[in-house]
């Protein structure tokens, strides 16, 4: 015969497993953690403003370099070949135009005695003015070679540090072509990519706990942003324009995970932080509340 | 804190694996610790039992431990 009380104790535990399995159920997948962070960073991506051989070069790989400090020198024999031919086009239209005008003037002492027509005078005074506007057009000119010239020197925008340098002194770089990144001083930040079940638990200025990899550092953030768009392999199209709708399992779908932007509020000196490092995020569900 | 990942030898490894680790061998300590007193006999459903305390164990390392 079964003791009452030995099948009560078993059938009291079961019961507390059933509770406990579904608050473990709930704790671990739907509160507001991610395993999978990264740390990010503001790269610039730094691009010659004008073409040439790169003359000397002043930074080497993973360098610091302050906003202002000169990166790198492209040839400028060509620019200053350049802006000593707009000056002189500057010249040559200076003098142009005083001919012109003191033509005109002339002219307009020739026209009160009656020597010349009416037609002449205001042909002078048309020249004079076409003089004139070629004059501003040299000057335009003469400020665009010497910007030219200006920009052959390539300087560091922001405070930041050198990333991946391949440049070399004796490359020729393009205008507008992308020769060297730069990760900007102090701009990290962590993206944790959420699990779109757990979205309604993430709250812009939600209080963060960041942890590296290494597990020995926790940094404290809070929530930024959270992003609005993420790609859908559906919408691609082929060559006839036909979308590309993905098949996918009747039983089962992965949820999609979503950027959330944590800004992190201080970072410890002795902490070494690189873009694309791992870390976990953990978002504070308690302070959420007493955050309006 | 404990609920982030546990980095061993550059693998990045679940921190439940550690709580499922954790309730084991407190599953295993209550059996040994059962047998020792001579209650284990007179658990009424034994593998019922000791199952439904491991998912407790599990509960209870996650609440403690996070």
């Amino acid at each position: 015969m079964q003791h009452p009380l030995r099948i009560l104790v078993t059938v009291a535990v079961i019961i507390a497993a059933v509770l406990a399995g579904h608050w473990v159920w709930n704790y671990y997948l739907y509160s507001p953690w991610t395993r999978d962070g990264k740390v990010r960073a503001q790269i610039i991506t730094l691009s010659p403003d004008v073409s040439g051989w790169v003359r000397e070069l002043h930074i080497e790989d993973n360098q610091s370099v302050k906003e202002g400090d000169l990166l790198f020198r492209i040839d400028d024999t060509r620019y200053r070949a350049a802006l000593e031919r707009a000056e002189a086009q500057l010249l040559y239209q200076q003098e142009a135009y005083r001919l012109a005008q003191h033509q005109y003037e002339r002219r307009k002492s020739m026209r009160a005695g009656n020597t010349i027509s009416e037609e002449e005078l205001e042909r002078a005074r048309i020249e004079a003015q076409l003089a004139a506007a070629n004059v501003a057009l040299a000057r335009a000119e003469r400020e665009t070679a010497k910007i030219n010239l200006q920009r052959t020197r390539v300087v560091a925008p922001t405070d930041g540090t050198i990333v991946n340098l391949t440049l070399q002194q004796g490359n020729f770089v393009n205008q507008g072509k992308p020769v060297l990144s730069m990760v900007k001083t102090g701009s990290f930040y962590v993206t944790g990519y959420f699990e779109e079940t757990k979205l309604p638990m993430v709250h812009v200025g939600q209080p963060a706990t960041v942890i590296l990899m290494n597990g020995s550092h926790h940094l404290q953030g809070r929530v930024t942003s959270v992003g609005q768009a993420i790609a859908n392999a559906n919408t691609r199209t082929d060559t006839q324009l036909l979308p590309q709708v993905q098949q996918t399992f009747n039983w089962v779908r992965l949820a999609q995970r979503i950027p959330v932007h944590i800004e992190l509020e201080s970072v410890p000196d002795d902490i070494l932080l690189a873009a694309g490092m791992t870390a976990t995020v953990r978002l504070h569900e308690q302070d959420r509340k007493s955050t309006p | 804190m404990w609920l982030h990942e546990i980095p061993i030898g550059g693998l990045l490894i679940s921190p439940m694996v550690l709580f499922v680790l954790v309730s084991l061998l407190l599953t295993l300590l209550t059996y040994l610790l059962l047998r020792k007193l001579g209650w284990h006999r007179r658990v009424w459903k034994g593998a019922w039992f000791y199952v439904s305390l491991f998912i407790c164990f599990v509960a209870l390392s996650l609440g403690v431990m996070s």
